[in-house]
């Protein structure tokens, strides 16, 4: 076992030293991870997402990717060189007031707001690739003039003037255009189709693909006003004339409660668009664990078996992180760390794990609203369990980190006082009376959201003084 | 006619499909354009149906199908039929899909609808009118002036943004770009005869301000009667195709009103209402209107037979005319691949695409991007595509 250590130290990358090492897995959240496109694994169906024809709407559960699918479509989207291969342009659609007024009137408005998108897109491509415009032929160089200042929202000079007074290779050419006067190419009155097709037709004249207008981050408003954003995305999925004009296709990343709503947009049944439900398989999430650890570390490769010698980690992994990328690096996390700092990168033997399984115990989160548990990438329904148990869950998800005896649990949850009796005191029972009652309801709550109910890492009990969740959200 | 459609080796798609469309000896991707707008060899490869016989002629006339039953396809059918020949001895069509976008609401008046007829009606001559420029060279100095005016007036942009487009790349396809991409007319002029046809309908132009709505229309119809169409035909589509109205037949209907209101009108100065509806409109329309719908019906049926026709004829005309079938590229044990999928089905010709597509991504998942085509192949396929029709949508595997 030493000297099979031994070679293990001397294989270690010499990049290693210089590489992220736990930081790598520090943020799990691909908005703040820039190096993200390096250890990208591509989710199934992913060929289908990034397919330059279809529009798509991307359904998944918080956690499963939607943020690094979207980050890895940007990627694709650039050359070799780093060059955009087509105008990227970031869209969020605005709530409609109402649910009422999700209708074509405010579609209509969030074609305003996409068109202002592409213009800010545009003319940032231009300050930084100038010489695509300067070598653009005169009738596409008219119609990126003409696009920039007529659907720009609001004064175009004032607006991009820090562009045009900025140190970007094209600041120049961005105070040209600014400067220019945009002769009509199309009529204000213009169908926003036919506006599109002419933004398309000059893009390919400077060997951009088209346009891709992608759209994350509706979580919040998926929250705040689950109606409204159903309402309005529904309506603009069911407007077939904004999937018509080749050349532009929408790549939307959305939250899986959207999912039941906007399957049965217009679009979606005709096959304008695309909807993929974002899942992993296993297989692919181990891929995506060891990818990280290899980019981590700076090696070739990253075996689990190389990080944690026990082979129950897969299975583990499998049990707590589902179908999650996320919940299955941050179970992976607490062994970085500890690989990183006290294991001098030997692989961490069974008990460590086990220890460490202790001290970075699954996420969980208390959903009373639907009576279930998410526990890491799981999610546990426990309409089945009895109802003192359940109450006891949510007793203790109240005071999670803080020790509750059994005698707490049991005057307060089952004989509903609020102090515990003393003896001699009229209501006080001896704890013979009501352990083996409180000990069953506590086996059936770590039967339900333990990984490993033989060996509990989020009902936890204190040898002489109760029991203590470990929540950690 | 030029493609806008990829080539295979251009389309940058990592599902393996182009890559065993090319091993299998296809030119492009015949699977790939799920609606009839968007596919421009959808020409080279349309079906013969019976409706077709029902739609053609001078008179009022409905089609009546589900989504993606094949009511666009029938209607570029109906347009490409009108464009055939050099002369004007063909009605001349009008593609009409409502600018709902445009309008913000779903409830145009007459004049809304007249204006949007008006401009797909300019458009429609405009494209005509480039690839037949004689068409122009015989006519009058005030006959050119009225067409000059008509497109100036009615075009989505000045018409000299358009001559602009057309001289500086030297030819129609960029027009019919930004125009209508389904646009098919054979045998285009020359480059010298189209910058001598920009030239001189630029020329033409006298500028005046344009007359309202219903003046622009008046004025359209008798452009056309003076280039010498025996009659005028409205293809209307895409009355669906707004949140208002995809699921509303009712709304359709009520949309639709003022075109009905001047059917019988237009008919009688040989323009002709040719709508392409929705299957549930039917009822309504025949409750609100019997008159006009006394005569041409249509509803379009698919059999399994003629949706396995709909892919044997893009194999054949994907593949150069190399061969008819998939079975050229099934494994031998393997016949019969259309009627196969077209047995298992919903019975439509888009859901056909999507089937037939289905096929060849299982087979690039199990074995690459070669290979015959398998059984395993067919049945995964058809399994995925039933699932994926409960779910809706398609959940990663």
């Amino acid at each position: 076992m030493m000297r099979k250590d031994a070679e293990r130290e001397v294989s270690v990358h010499p990049e290693e030293q210089a590489s992220l090492g736990p930081a790598a897995f520090l943020a799990l959240r691909a908005e703040e991870e820039p190096w993200l496109p390096e250890c990208f694994v591509p989710p199934p169906e992913f060929d289908r997402m990034s397919d330059p024809r279809r529009s798509v709407i991307i359904f998944g559960d918080p956690g499963s990717g939607k943020t690094a699918v979207h980050r890895m479509l940007e990627a694709i989207s650039l050359g070799t060189d780093g060059k955009p291969l087509r105008l990227l342009v970031h869209w969020r659609p605005a709530l409609p007031i109402s649910v009422a007024e999700a209708g074509l009137d405010w579609v209509k408005a969030m074609v305003g707001h996409i068109l202002d998108a592409c213009a800010d897109a545009l003319i940032h491509h231009l300050a930084c690739y100038p010489r695509d415009y300067q070598g653009a032929p005169a009738w596409a160089q008219a119609r990126f003039v003409w696009f920039i200042h007529r659907h720009t929202r609001g004064n175009p000079a004032l607006r991009w003037g820090p562009l045009a007074e900025g140190d970007s290779p094209g600041a120049s050419l961005v105070r040209q255009i600014l400067n220019s006067p945009a002769d009509d190419i199309l009529y204000p009155d213009a169908h926003p189709e036919y506006v599109i097709s002419e933004l398309v037709n000059a893009l390919k004249a400077i060997d951009m693909e088209g346009i891709w207008v992608l759209t994350d981050g509706l979580e919040g408003w998926a929250e705040m006003a689950f109606d409204r954003l159903c309402a309005g995305l529904k309506a603009f999925l069911s407007t077939l004339s904004l999937f018509d004009p080749s050349g532009l296709v929408y790549k939307i990343c959305a939250p899986s409660e959207l999912e039941p709503v906007l399957s049965h947009a217009g679009g979606l049944i005709r096959r304008r668009v695309d909807g993929i439900h974002l899942c992993w398989d296993p297989p692919t999430l181990r891929q995506l664990v060891e990818r990280r650890l290899s980019f981590a570390f700076g090696r070739e490769s990253f075996p689990l078996k190389e990080l944690c010698i026990d082979s129950g980690l897969p299975v583990w992994l499998e049990k707590v992180g589902g179908a999650s990328p996320r919940e299955w690096l941050d179970q992976v996390t607490g062994l970085v760390e500890y690989y990183t700092t006290h294991s001098w990168n030997r692989p961490i033997d069974e008990d460590t794990w086990k220890r460490l399984r202790l001290q970075r115990p699954p996420r969980l989160y208390l959903d009373d609203e639907r009576r279930r548990v998410i526990v890491g990438g799981r999610c546990v329904n426990l309409e089945d369990l009895p109802a003192k148990a359940y109450e006891m869950l949510r007793y203790l998800y109240q005071r999670s980190g803080a020790v509750v005896t059994k005698a707490e649990l049991y005057f307060r949850i089952y004989r509903g006082l609020d102090r515990i009796p003393r003896p001699g005191d009229k209501e006080y029972e001896a704890p013979k009376e009501y352990t083996g009652l409180i000990d069953t309801n506590l086996w059936r709550l770590r039967q339900a959201i333990e990984p490993d109910p033989s060996a509990p890492v989020l009902l936890v009990t204190r040898r002489g003084h109760g029991v203590v969740l470990q929540a950690r959200w | 006619m030029a493609s806008s459609t990829p080539a295979l080796h251009q389309t940058p798609d990592s599902s393996g499909v182009p890559e065993w469309l090319r091993w299998a000896g296809f030119r492009f991707d015949p699977f790939g354009p799920l609606d009839a707008a968007a596919d421009p060899h959808l020409s080279e490869y349309l079906v013969g149906h019976e409706v077709f016989a029902r739609v053609w002629g001078d008179g009022i006339s409905w089609v009546f199908a589900p989504a993606g039953g094949g009511k666009t396809a029938l209607r570029i059918s109906v347009m490409q039929t009108c464009w055939i020949g050099q002369e004007t001895n063909r009605p001349f069509p009008i593609p009409y899909v409502p600018p709902f976008l445009a309008w913000g609401h779903a409830r145009p008046s007459e004049e809304e609808h007249l204006m949007a007829l008006t401009r797909s009606g300019a458009r429609a001559l405009f494209l005509a009118m480039a690839h037949r420029p004689h068409w122009f060279f015989r006519l009058d100095v005030s006959e050119r002036q009225d067409i000059a005016n008509l497109f100036q007036w009615n075009l989505s942009g000045p018409l000299s943004v358009y001559l602009n487009l057309c001289r500086q790349s030297r030819q129609i396809s960029p027009l019919r770009e930004v125009l209508d991409p389904t646009f098919v007319m054979r045998d285009p002029p020359d480059e010298v005869t189209l910058q001598q046809w920009c030239d001189e309908l630029e020329s033409a132009l006298a500028f005046q301000p344009a007359p309202p709505p219903a003046e622009r229309w008046a004025h359209l119809l008798a452009v056309l009667k003076m280039l010498g169409f025996p009659s005028v035909y409205i293809l209307a589509d895409g009355f669906d195709g707004a949140p208002e109205t995809i699921d509303n037949p009712m709304m359709i209907v009520d949309c639709m009103r003022p075109l009905l209101h001047r059917a019988e009108k237009w008919a009688q100065d040989n323009v002709f209402l040719k709508a392409f509806l929705p299957t549930e409109t039917f009822p309504l329309l025949a409750e609100q209107f019997p008159l006009l719908l006394s005569d041409h019906v249509a509803v379009i049926h698919w059999t399994p037979d003629l949706l396995a026709e709909i892919i044997r004829r893009r194999v054949y005309v994907a593949s150069g005319g190399n061969f008819g079938s998939l079975d050229a590229v099934a494994s031998p044990a393997l016949r019969d691949v259309e009627t196969a999928l077209a047995r298992s089905v919903m019975p439509l010709p888009r859901e056909m695409l999507v089937l037939t597509r289905q096929v060849i991504e299982e087979h690039v998942r199990r074995e690459g991007a070669e290979g015959l085509l398998t059984g395993e192949d067919v049945e995964a396929a058809i399994l995925q595509y039933t699932q994926g029709n409960l779910l809706l949508t398609r959940t990663a595997r």
